[in-house]
């Protein structure tokens, strides 16, 4: 990241600026210049706060989930203690996104969409026809719930089966949607 | 129908998605040419020229998004954005199961646009299939030297990584996607500054939609005149319009920009089932106002559609027949928002669930019309006060079906709370019954 300047000067500070921070060795207070560290990059406040441990969090909870089926406070300590940030970031951010379950409901996934389109095309009739279905046979193991558009609504209404979709179904269909493959 | 063909020319053509089928049918000519014989100005250029407009909602002219990428030797990213979640559309996992390679191809083309050394793809979590697809093509392009270290022999570096998103709508909103790439929860950020200046890694972002970037490559190979010869003056070039709903056919179809809605819904996609009419229907995804069989035969154009009051938006068609009543699915789209709402914005946070209670209330008859009024309101409370517009997209759709089916929601008022006075009665006893009757409705 050669030239940090041109983009990263904080609105309302001109160039030679920066915010107060303290005195530092080797600056030369009252020149107005910007001061650098040994190695003559730039230390303006902006680059120091982007975390970089972070950038993975996202891939690194999909795994954790995949090695033990959700995000267990075992998955995140884990995983937080290789990544070098707080349990309690990686909560953060696994209670944000719908796909990594904070609850051990599963480490398979049926997801019936009863988005706009699907809803349009009974979806609820589908869903509750394959949620029936699922305690008739006593389905364990499988995180099955409602979902928002899962982005096929040419197959409406429809379900993905960890990221196999199956549609159209109809509510005397489920039985095949609820075969494991 | 004839439908033109860009994105989709050569969709049948088996193993499309291998490197090899690909560059036999003249792929990865284009980024050659723009890396290789092309200088930026003249990618720039050409894009712009072209009249590409963003493909994904926004529908903002690409070229010049481009040209505002400032110059320098800083790192520079682009972001695609294959977040797809907007309801109603499906377009984007056809062109990445499919033609993962044109997808390659045209960030490529971005990059050269936005000066970037660095993209990124970010798919959606639940495309797991096709983000496979996509790991695939990337590697194979890796492999022969078209991304990496000097692509296509220059002395350009390109990186192209596939991340994951996991589940979140609001992750297709871009700067909510940046949040969400930077490993945090996704909540959009005050623009300005925008992207452009400060996106990911508080560096200068480019970020485009799936389908605008796998139109570059044709852009760059045939010229900016001819793909402005189709469309018409300010939506030049096709769509891939979903159609979705209650029609016969739905699916992803292309076709020219200034084609009637009425051909695209009964011609193409075969209107709805025998014996019903089309009651409304959404012309950009469900964050676009409903309009009526009015409005059929208005060109499906940027222009009209904001003309008509409402968005071409993903060009996401979904239509609604007669024999759907209006208030549950009003409601199953705000529950959508209620769901989807990151929680960062008041009015948002607070006017999705509002808005979802009081629906709640008007089907299970404890509503009043007043109820209308106030819901009305709380649409109004919410647009143009938040961070991004994902509280603007469901209540413009919400006012939009008010407005043009109000009787509808009137007579469901009165005839769900006589349903449940009616309900009410037979517990009570006479002397309770007596005392109900003189105080009259709730």
């Amino acid at each position: 990241m050669a030239d940090a300047r041109s983009a990263h000067v904080p609105a309302g500070l001109g160039r030679g600026q920066r915010p107060r921070q303290g005195p530092r060795a080797g600056a030369r207070p009252g020149r107005g210049r910007r001061s650098r560290g040994a190695a003559g990059r730039d230390r303006s406040p902006p680059w120091r706060a982007i975390p970089t441990r972070t950038r993975p969090t996202l891939p690194a909870l999909a795994s954790a989930q995949k090695v033990h089926g959700w995000c267990s406070p075992l998955a995140l300590h884990q995983t937080a203690a290789v990544m070098q940030v707080t349990p309690a970031y990686l909560s953060s951010v696994a209670t944000f996104y719908d796909m990594l379950r904070t609850e051990p409901i599963g480490d398979r996934y049926l997801f019936v969409c009863t988005s706009v389109a699907c809803h349009l095309r009974d979806a609820k009739a589908v869903y509750e026809a394959i949620a029936e279905e699922a305690r008739d046979q006593g389905l364990e193991g499988v995180d099955l719930r409602e979902f928002e558009c899962l982005g096929a609504c040419d197959m409406a209404p429809m379900a993905s089966i960890d990221g196999r979709y199956v549609g159209p179904l109809d509510a005397e269909r489920r039985a095949r949607a609820d075969a494991p493959p | 129908m004839p439908e033109t063909k860009i994105l989709t020319a050569n969709l049948h053509e088996p193993d499309l998605h291998t490197m090899a089928v690909y560059e036999r049918l003249g792929g990865y000519a284009s980024a050659r040419k723009a890396v290789l014989d092309m200088t930026q100005e003249d990618v720039l250029e050409q894009l712009e020229a072209s009249g590409l407009r963003g493909r994904g909602g926004a529908g903002f002219s690409m070229g010049k998004k481009a040209s505002f990428i400032p110059k320098g030797t800083m790192d520079k990213y682009l972001c695609c954005n294959a977040d797809e979640s907007e309801p109603g559309t499906f377009k984007d996992r056809l062109l990445m199961q499919k033609n993962p390679h044109q997808l390659v191809e045209g960030c490529i083309i971005g990059s050269i646009a936005a000066g970037a050394n660095k993209a990124f793809i970010f798919i959606r979590g639940e495309y797991e299939i096709q983000a496979k697809i996509l790991d695939a093509a990337v590697e194979e392009a890796r492999t022969k030297g078209y991304l990496g270290e000097g692509i296509f022999g220059s002395q350009f570096d390109l990186d192209l990584v596939v991340h994951r998103g996991q589940g979140a709508y609001i992750c297709g909103e871009e700067s909510a996607l940046l949040d969400g790439l930077e490993g945090k929860r996704g909540n959009p950020r005050l623009k300005p500054p925008f992207p452009a200046n400060q996106g990911l890694y508080q560096g200068p972002t480019l970020i485009n939609n799936v389908e605008t970037l796998c139109n570059t490559p044709a852009i760059i190979e045939k010229g900016a005149d001819w793909f402005k010869a189709m469309g018409v003056d300010k939506s030049t070039g096709t769509k891939l319009v979903s159609v979705s709903g209650n029609v016969q056919r739905p699916g992803n179809y292309e076709i020219e920009l200034g084609i009637s809605i009425r051909d695209i819904i009964y011609g193409i996609a075969g209107g709805p089932p025998e014996g019903r009419e089309v009651k409304g229907f959404f012309p950009g995804g469900s964050s676009a106002p409903v309009l009526t069989a009015d409005s059929l035969d208005l060109p499906y154009t940027f222009e009209a559609m904001a003309e008509a009051g409402s968005m071409l938006g993903s060009g996401a068609i979904i239509v609604v027949d007669d024999s759907q009543p209006i208030v549950p699915l009003a409601l199953r789209l705000a529950e959508f928002y209620r769901h989807e709402s990151c929680g960062k914005c008041v009015p948002c946070r607070e006017g999705t669930n509002w808005t979802v209670k009081t629906l709640e209330r008007i089907e299970q008859g404890e509503a009043t019309p007043m109820d209308l009024e106030i819901m009305s309101e709380v649409q109004e409370n919410i647009i143009g006060n938040c961070l991004c517009v994902l509280g603007d997209s469901m209540a413009m759709p919400i006012g939009s079906m008010i407005k043009h089916f109000r009787p509808e929601f009137e007579e469901h008022i009165e005839r769900a709370r006589a349903d449940k006075d009616r309900e009410a009665v037979p517990a009570l006893g006479a002397g309770e019954l007596a005392a109900v009757a003189e105080a009259g409705p709730a």
